[in-house]
C-alpha cells in the first residue's frame, strides 16, 4: 500500500515537472531570435522523419479495418455501413493515436537522444554561458513544431487510411465504392474531426514535451552517466510517451463523447 | 571597466569525493592567470563554479565593479561579460564552424545584424586559419581545428572575463603559439582578464601575469611565473618535472 502511494506520488510529481517544463519552454522560446525559421526547421525535421512511415501505417491500418469490418458487418447484412465504420474509427481514434505512437517512435526518441547528447557534451552548459536560454532554445521550437506537425500528419494518416479501407472493402471485396464514399461523407461530422484534432494537438505537445524533458534532464534522471544514460533516457521517453498517449486517449474520448 | 572577482573558501564535493576544499583566488581586470595542476585536481570544476554551471557547496564568489572613485559595487559575472571555452569544446554538431562561432552573436542578449555578424566571424576565422573550414561541421574537422573554433566562439563576444579550459591542448606548436599570441593580442585590444587552465608548461608562462597552482583542493601557490621555480616544495617540483617532459614530447 505504501509503495503504491509512493508510485502514485512519483507519478504526480513527474507529471507536474513535465507540465512546468512544457510551459517554461513555450514561454522561454520567445526570448530566442529567428523564431520562425526555428519552428519551420523543427517541423520539417519531424515531418520528414515521419511522413513516410505514417503513410504506410495509415494505408495498411485502413486496409485491415476495411477487411475486418467487412466480415463483421456482412454477418448482419450491414455491409453498406463500411464507410461509416472505417471513417469514424480512423478519424476519432486510430488516426491520432497511431500517428502519435509512430512519431514518438520515429522522432521522439531521436529528439530525446539529441538533446541528451548535447547535455552530455556540455553544449547545454555552453548555451547558459552564452546567455542563451537553453530550454527555450532546445525544447521551444520542437514543442511548437509538435503542435503543427501532429495534426497535419494525423490528417495524412486519416486520408490514406480511408483509401486503404476503400481499397480492401470495395476494390478487393467488391462492395460498391460510391456507397462507401457517400457513407464516409455523411457520417463524419465536424465534432469527429474536431475531436481528432484536439487529440493530435494534445498528444503533440505532451509527447514532444516528455521526450525533450527526458533528454534535457538525462544527466539527473538516469542511473548511468554518459551515453548510456542518454540511451536509457530515450527508452524512458518512448515508453512514457506511449503510455501517455493511450491513457489520455481514453480520458479525452470520455470527455468528448 | 575595472572589476575584481574575489573567490574565498570555495569548496565542492561530489558525494564523498572532495574536489575543492577552500580555494582562495582573486581575479582583477586585464590580468591573465594560468591555472596549473595535475589531471583530476579540479581545475575544470573550479572554472564551472565560477561560471555558475555547477553549484558550490560553500565559500563565496564575489564580483565587484570598481568605479572611477574607487567605490566597489557588487555585480554578477554575467554583467561583467564573460565567456567560457570548454575543455571538450562543446560545439554543436548540427551547426557549421561558422554558425558555431556566430551563435552567441545571433542568439545572445546582444544579437547583432546579419552583415555585422558575418564580418566579425569571418575576420576571426581568418586569423585562426579556419576560413576554408567555415562551412564544415565539427564532425568533419580535426581535434585541433575544433579547438580553434571553440576558441573563436569564446572571443567573438569581446568578453571582459574569459575562462579558458585548456585552449591549446592537442594543437601543434605553431597553432599553439597562434592561440597564445591571440590571447595576448586580444587582451591588449579588448582588455580582458583570463583564467587559463593549461598543461603547456612553461610556454603558458609567457602570456601569464601570474600562476596559480591547484593541488589537493587548494591553491598552493599564487604568484609570478618566474617565482614558481623558486619554491622548494617537493610535490610541485615533481609536477613541473612531469610537465616539462610532456611538453617536450609535443
Ligand atoms: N559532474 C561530476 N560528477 C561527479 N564528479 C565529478 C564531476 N565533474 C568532475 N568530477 C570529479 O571532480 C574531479 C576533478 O575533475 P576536473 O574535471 O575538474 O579535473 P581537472 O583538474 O580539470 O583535470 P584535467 O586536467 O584532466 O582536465 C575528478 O575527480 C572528477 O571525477
Ligand atoms: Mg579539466
Amino acid at each position: 500500500m505504501k509503495s503504491l502511494l509512493k508510485i502514485l506520488a512519483n507519478f504526480v510529481r513527474e507529471l507536474g515537472a513535465i507540465l512546468l517544463f512544457i510551459i517554461r519552454s513555450l514561454f522561454a522560446f520567445w526570448t530566442c531570435n529567428n523564431r520562425f525559421n526555428k519552428i519551420i526547421q523543427s517541423t520539417l525535421e519531424i515531418g520528414y522523419r515521419c511522413v513516410f512511415i505514417v503513410l504506410i501505417i495509415g494505408l495498411f491500418t485502413g486496409m485491415v479495418m476495411g477487411l475486418q469490418m467487412y466480415y463483421t458487418l456482412i454477418k448482419f447484412g450491414a455491409d453498406a455501413a463500411l464507410g461509416t465504420a472505417v471513417s469514424l474509427s480512423l478519424i476519432r481514434e486510430l488516426g491520432p493515436v497511431l500517428t502519435a505512437l509512430m512519431i514518438v517512435g520515429q522522432s521522439g526518441s531521436a529528439l530525446c537522444s539529441e538533446i541528451g547528447i548535447q547535455r552530455n557534451g556540455e553544449q547545454v552548459d555552453a548555451l547558459k554561458t552564452m546567455g542563451i536560454d537553453s530550454i527555450g532554445f532546445l525544447a521551444g521550437p520542437r514543442l511548437y513544431a509538435g503542435l503543427i506537425s501532429f495534426p497535419i500528419l494525423t490528417a495524412f494518416f486519416d486520408l490514406i487510411g480511408l483509401f486503404g479501407g476503400y481499397f480492401s472493402g470495395c476494390v478487393l471485396m467488391g462492395l460498391d465504392g460510391d456507397i462507401y464514399w457517400k457513407k464516409v461523407f455523411h457520417s463524419v461530422h465536424f465534432v469527429d474531426v474536431y475531436g481528432g484534432f484536439i487529440k493530435a494537438l494534445c498528444f503533440g505537445i505532451f509527447t514532444i514535451g516528455i521526450c525533450t524533458y527526458e533528454g534535457y534532464y538525462s544527466h539527473l534522471n538516469s542511473s548511468y552517466k554518459g551515453i548510456q544514460g542518454v540511451t536509457q533516457a530515450a527508452t524512458k521517453a518512448v515508453v512514457k510517451s506511449s503510455v501517455f498517449v493511450l491513457i489520455f486517449d481514453y480520458l479525452i474520448t470520455s470527455f468528448l463523447l | 571597466m575595472n572589476f575584481q572577482i574575489n573567490i574565498q573558501g570555495l569548496s565542492k564535493r561530489f558525494g564523498d569525493n572532495v574536489v575543492l576544499d577552500g580555494v582562495d583566488l582573486q581575479i582583477t581586470s586585464e590580468t591573465i592567470t594560468a591555472v596549473i595542476g595535475k589531471s583530476g585536481t579540479g581545475k575544470s570544476v573550479m572554472l564551472k563554479l565560477i561560471a555558475g554551471i555547477l553549484e558550490k557547496n560553500s565559500g563565496t564568489i564575489e564580483c565587484l565593479k570598481i568605479s572611477e572613485s574607487g567605490e566597489s559595487i557588487p555585480i554578477s559575472i554575467e554583467e561583467i561579460g564573460f565567456s567560457y571555452m570548454f575543455q571538450n569544446n562543446a560545439l554543436f554538431d548540427s551547426m557549421t564552424a561558422f554558425e558555431n562561432v556566430a551563435l552567441p552573436l545571433v542568439e545572445g542578449n546582444n544579437a547583432l545584424p546579419k552583415l555585422k555578424v558575418k564580418e566579425k566571424v569571418d575576420h576571426l576565422l581568418e586569423q585562426l586559419d579556419l576560413v576554408s573550414s567555415s562551412d564544415r561541421y565539427p564532425g568533419e574537422l580535426s581535434g585541433g581545428m575544433n579547438k580553434r573554433i571553440a576558441f573563436a566562439r569564446a572571443l567573438i563576444t569581446e568578453p571582459k572575463v574569459v575562462l579558458f579550459d585548456e585552449p591549446t591542448t592537442g594543437l601543434d606548436p605553431e597553432r599553439k603559439f597562434t592561440v597564445f599570441d591571440m590571447i595576448k593580442k586580444y587582451r591588449k585590444q579588448f582588455g580582458f582578464s583570463a583564467l587559463l587552465v593549461s598543461h603547456d608548461i612553461p610556454d603558458v608562462y609567457e602570456i601569464a601575469d601570474s600562476v596559480a597552482w591547484l593541488d589537493k583542493g587548494k591553491i598552493q601557490f599564487f604568484g609570478k611565473p618566474e617565482n614558481i621555480d623558486l619554491i622548494s616544495e617537493v610535490s610541485i617540483k615533481e609536477y613541473l618535472k612531469t610537465g616539462r617532459i610532456s611538453s617536450n614530447h609535443l
